[in-house]
C-alpha cells in the first residue's frame, strides 16, 4: 500500500509516519510525509498513491477547496484533524474516514481497515456530494444527480439523472466505500441508487438485469441477484 | 442715549426703518402741522411723532395756545431729535393731537417714556403730568429719570378735541447730546398690557436660551466631550444675557444715570452673540483653519463693539462714533451672512448636519422678518430661539448618532475578544497541542512535559489578558514568548522572540503582538528549522514606535492572503485604545516580514 502523510507540524508527522509503519508492517510499499498539500500533489503526479492522511485545517474557507481536491483524486482521503466540528462536511464530500486529533492507534488502524474492506465501510457518514475534475476545474454534484456509475478500468462513468455523463478519478471499488447506503454494487461494473430500481429481470442463461425508473436496463450479477430480488419483494 | 446703542435697539427691532423712513418723507418741511387724530378705539398705543422743538426754558411754552411755528421740526420717528440736533441743556418738544372722540368713560389715559438719559417733566395743555427726574441747567442740577415709567394723564383733561403735550427736557447726562426714543400715548389698561407682553416675551425667550444652554452643558459634562457644545451654550447665554439686560433697562424702573453702565455691560454679551455663532459653525463642521478664522471673527467684532465705548471715554475722536455706529447696526445680519456661508460650504462637504443647520438659519431669517411684521420689541430674538431649537435637535441627532457607533464599537470589540479566545483557547489549539503531547509521550516524556508546562504558561497569559483594554509591553512579550515555545515543542522548530529598546512599561492593547506573531508562523516558515521574530521599541516623548520583524521566507502574495482576521483584530484593539492616534504599516523588509505600529499617545 502505497501511503502519503501531509502534515506540516513534524511531531505530528513523525508519530503518524511511525504508527501507520506499525499498522500496516509489511504491506507498506511506500510512506511519505509531506508539509503541505501543494508539495504533496508534485509528489503524486510522479508517484501514484492508494491513500493519503490529510491534516487540513478546516476552519476556513481555504481548507475546504483544498480538501475538493483531494477527494475528486483517484486515491482516498482520510482526515487527521483537530477541527473535529468540521468532521461530518468532510464526510458528505466523500472522505474515508475523520480522525479527530488526538488519537490513539487504534482509531487509525480501524481506519485502515475501513480501507481495505469490500463494500460500504460500516460509519453512518457518507458522501452526500461527488467532487469530480472537469476539464481541470473542480466540479461539485450533489449525490442526488448521481443516477448511476460505471467503472472503466481506473476510472468511474458518473451518469447524472439528466442524461449527462462525467468521469471520476475514484475507482468503483473506491467509491462504493464512500456513497451513502442506498448505491448499492449490483454489478462488477456498476453502482446503482437503488431507490431507481422498478423490477429485476430475468432472462435464460443465467442473465440478469435490472429495471430503473426511467426504463434503462442494466446488468445485475448473480451473486446479487438472489439478495436484491428479496429486498425488492419485501419494498 | 448715545446713537450707538440707538443703533443697537434699531438693529434688533430690525431697524423699524421702513417705517422711520416713512415718515421722513411724510413730515418733510411741513408748514402748519396739523393736529394729530387719534382714534383709542383703533389704536389704542400711539407712538408720538412730529414734534416741534426748540432750546431754551419758559414755562410759557407749555400752553396750549403757544404758536410753535417758528419751532423746528423734530425728524424721525425712532428719535426725538436726530442728525444735528445734538446738544446738552434744556430744551422744550411741543406737538398737537386731537380726540375727535371722548374716550368712553372707564378708560383713561397714559404717557410712556421709554429709557433716555435725561430730566423730563411732561405738561398736557399747559399742566405739569409727569416728572422724571429733576430738569436743570447744569449738570450738577439734573437728575435723571428713570426708565420704564407710565404716568397716568388726569382724566377731566382728556376731553374730545385738541390738546397740546409739551415736554421740558434737560440731557446733560448724555454723552453725545442725542437722545431717544419717542413718548407713546394710549389708554393706561392697553399701554400697560403692551408693556408687559414686550417684557414677558424678552423673558420667555430668554428662559429657552438659559434652558437650551443648560442642555448643552448637562450634555457636555455627561456624555460627549466635544467642546462645540460649550461654544453653543455660551452663545445660548449669551442672548439670554442680553435679553435680560436688555428688558431690564426699558421695563423696569432703572436708575438712567446707570444707563451706561448698564449699555457698557450689555456690550460683553451683545460682543458674544455676534461673534460666537459663526465661530461654533467653524467648529462644528470642522472647517479649515477654524482656530485663525475664529480668531479673525472675534477681533474683528471686539473692535467694532469696542469702539465706541472708546470714543464715548474720549479716547478715540468723536467723528469715528458715525462710521462705527452704522458698522455695530450691520454686524449681526454680517454674522449671519458668514454663518449661511459656512453652512453652504458645509453642505458641500457633506457634513453631518448641515442642512439642518441652514435649514434653521432661513427659519431665522423667516422669523425674524415676521416679527419686524408684528412690530415685535425682540423680534429676532424669535427667529434665535427657532434657530437654536433646530441647532440643539441637529446636535441631539448627531449625538444619538454618535451613541450608537460606539455602542457598535463596543460590540464589534467584544465580539472580537471573543473570537479571539475563541481562536486561541479553542479546542482546534488546545486539540493540536495535546495531539503533539501524545506524539512527544512516546517519542521522549521529558520533552511532553516541556510542552505541557509552555502551554499551561500561554493559557494562563491569555486568561489574565482577556477583558483588559491595554496590557504592559513586558507581559505581552512574555505571552509571544510562551506561544513561540509551545509552536517551538509542536513543530520541533526553534523560534526566539528578541526585544531591543523599550522599558516594558509601555502599554499596548493586549494580544497585538500574539497576533502578529501567529500571523508569521502560519507562513513562511515551512521545511526550516529556525525562526525569529525581533521587535524593536522606540519611544520619542508620548510617542511609541513598535517594529515587529520576522525572518520568515514569506511570498508576498501569500501575505496578502493573511491580512485577514488577524490584521483587522490588531487595527480595531489599536483604533479602541487610541481612537485615531496611531498607524499600522505591514510589507516585506529585507529577508523577511516588517509590521511596523505607531501609536501617538502612548499611556505610560
Amino acid at each position: 500500500m502505497k501511503v502519503l502523510i501531509v502534515e506540516d507540524e513534524k511531531v505530528a508527522a513523525r508519530r503518524l509516519m511511525r504508527l501507520v509503519q506499525e499498522i500496516l508492517g509489511e504491506k507498506v510499499e511506500s510512506l511519505e510525509c509531506r508539509e503541505s498539500l501543494d508539495d504533496a500533489e508534485q509528489y503524486i503526479e510522479k508517484h501514484p498513491i492508494d491513500v493519503m492522511l490529510l491534516d487540513l485545517n478546516l476552519s476556513g474557507e481555504s481548507g475546504f477547496r483544498l480538501l475538493q481536491k483531494a477527494v475528486a483524486s483517484s486515491f482516498q482521503t482520510i482526515i487527521v484533524s483537530a477541527n473535529t466540528d468540521r468532521a461530518i462536511q468532510a464526510y458528505e464530500y466523500g472522505v474515508l474516514d475523520f480522525v479527530p486529533k488526538p488519537f490513539e492507534k487504534e482509531r487509525l488502524m480501524r481506519a485502515f481497515e475501513r480501507l481495505e474492506k469490500t463494500g460500504r465501510s460500516a460509519a453512518g457518514e457518507s458522501a452526500q456530494v461527488l467532487v469530480v475534475r472537469n476539464q481541470g476545474r473542480l466540479q461539485i454534484i450533489p449525490i442526488e444527480q448521481v443516477h448511476y456509475l460505471k467503472g472503466a478500468g481506473d476510472y468511474a462513468e458518473v451518469h447524472l439523472r439528466d442524461g449527462s455523463l462525467t468521469l471520476h478519478s475514484k475507482s468503483l471499488e473506491a467509491l462504493e466505500r464512500i456513497l451513502p447506503a442506498h448505491f448499492s454494487r449490483t454489478h462488477k461494473s456498476y453502482i446503482v441508487d437503488m431507490r431507481d430500481v422498478v423490477a429485476v429481470r430475468v432472462h435464460g442463461g443465467g442473465k440478469y438485469e435490472l429495471e430503473l425508473r426511467d426504463g434503462k436496463l442494466l446488468p445485475l450479477s448473480r451473486s446479487r441477484y438472489k439478495e436484491l430480488s428479496e429486498r425488492l419483494h419485501k419494498a | 442715549m448715545s446713537p450707538y446703542y440707538i443703533a443697537i435697539i434699531m438693529l434688533i427691532q430690525l431697524a423699524v426703518a421702513p417705517g422711520s423712513v416713512l415718515c421722513r418723507q411724510k413730515h418733510g418741511q411741513e408748514v402748519a402741522e396739523p393736529p394729530t387724530y387719534i382714534f383709542f378705539d383703533e389704536t389704542p398705543v400711539v407712538s408720538l411723532t412730529g414734534w416741534r422743538t426748540a432750546w431754551g426754558d419758559s414755562l410759557a411754552w407749555a400752553d396750549s395756545a403757544y404758536d410753535d411755528s417758528g419751532w423746528e421740526l423734530a425728524q424721525g420717528s425712532g428719535l426725538w431729535v436726530s442728525d444735528g440736533w445734538a446738544g446738552k441743556g434744556i430744551r422744550w418738544y411741543r406737538k398737537a393731537i386731537f380726540f375727535p372722540e371722548a374716550l368712553d368713560t372707564l378708560s383713561s389715559l397714559a404717557l410712556y417714556q421709554v429709557a433716555a438719559v435725561s430730566a423730563n417733566e411732561i405738561y398736557w395743555d399747559g399742566r405739569l403730568v409727569a416728572r422724571n427726574g429733576t430738569v436743570a441747567e447744569s449738570r450738577e442740577g439734573e437728575i435723571c429719570g428713570v426708565s420704564g415709567q407710565v404716568f397716568p394723564v388726569p382724566r377731566k383733561q382728556t376731553f374730545a378735541g385738541r390738546h397740546v403735550i409739551a415736554v421740558r427736557q434737560s440731557n446733560h447726562h448724555t454723552f453725545s447730546g442725542i437722545i431717544a426714543p419717542p413718548l407713546q400715548l394710549g389708554t393706561f389698561n392697553s399701554l400697560q398690557t403692551s408693556l408687559f407682553r414686550q417684557g414677558a416675551l424678552s423673558l420667555f425667550l430668554a428662559g429657552i436660551f438659559v434652558i437650551t444652554a443648560l442642555f448643552h452643558i448637562a450634555v457636555l459634562l455627561g456624555h460627549a466631550n466635544k467642546w462645540t457644545y460649550a461654544l453653543f451654550s455660551a452663545f445660548c447665554l449669551s442672548c439670554a444675557a442680553y435679553l435680560i439686560i436688555h428688558s431690564w433697562l426699558r421695563y423696569f424702573q432703572v436708575d438712567l444715570g446707570l444707563y451706561y453702565t448698564i449699555a457698557a455691560i450689555n456690550d460683553i454679551p451683545w460682543f458674544f452673540m455676534m461673534s460666537l455663532l459663526p465661530v461654533f459653525f467653524l467648529f462644528e463642521f470642522s472647517a479649515p483653519r477654524r482656530l485663525v478664522l475664529s480668531l479673525c471673527i472675534m477681533a474683528e467684532t471686539l473692535c467694532i463693539v469696542l469702539t465706541p465705548r472708546l470714543i464715548m471715554s474720549g479716547l478715540l475722536p468723536v467723528g469715528w462714533l458715525e462710521p462705527f455706529d452704522w458698522l455695530n447696526r450691520v454686524h449681526s445680519i454680517i454674522s449671519i451672512v458668514i454663518s449661511i456661508f459656512i453652512c453652504l460650504w458645509a453642505i458641500r462637504r457633506k457634513r453631518i448636519g448641515s442642512l439642518t443647520v441652514i435649514i434653521g438659519l432661513c427659519i431665522f431669517l423667516a422669523g425674524a422678518y415676521v416679527s419686524y411684521r408684528a412690530r415685535l420689541e425682540n423680534g429676532w430674538a424669535v427667529g434665535f430661539a427657532f434657530l437654536i431649537i433646530v441647532i440643539t435637535i441637529s446636535l441631539s441627532r448627531q449625538m444619538a448618532a454618535r451613541n450608537r457607533e460606539y455602542q457598535e464599537t463596543q460590540l464589534r470589540s467584544a465580539r472580537l475578544e471573543l473570537e479571539l479566545l475563541k481562536r486561541h483557547i479553542q479546542p482546534h489549539f488546545l486539540l493540536n497541542s495535546l495531539n503533539s503531547i501524545v506524539a512527544w509521550l512516546e517519542e521522549q516524556p521529558q520533552t511532553a512535559a516541556r510542552l505541557v508546562n509552555a502551554l499551561a504558561e500561554e493559557l494562563r497569559m491569555l486568561l489574565a489578558f482577556s477583558g483588559k483594554t491595554t496590557v504592559s509591553l513586558a507581559e505581552e512579550v512574555q505571552l509571544c514568548r510562551a506561544h513561540l515555545q509551545v509552536m517551538s515543542l509542536r513543530q520541533d522548530k526553534q523560534f526566539s522572540f528578541e526585544v531591543t529598546g523599550g522599558e516594558g512599561n509601555e502599554r499596548i492593547p493586549p494580544l497585538i503582538l500574539h497576533t502578529l506573531v501567529e500571523n508569521g508562523l502560519t507562513h513562511g516558515y515551512k521545511g526550516r528549522n529556525t525562526g525569529v521574530f525581533s521587535l524593536r521599541c522606540e519611544r520619542d516623548g508620548a510617542t511609541l514606535r513598535l517594529e515587529l520583524f520576522n525572518d520568515s521566507s514569506i511570498d508576498t502574495t501569500a501575505a496578502q492572503r493573511i491580512e485577514g482576521t488577524g490584521l483587522r483584530y490588531v487595527r480595531t484593539r489599536l483604533e479602541e485604545a487610541y481612537p485615531g492616534g496611531w498607524e499600522l504599516r505591514t510589507g516585506p523588509s529585507r529577508g523577511g516580514w516588517l509590521v511596523f505600529i505607531g501609536i501617538k499617545k502612548a499611556v505610560t
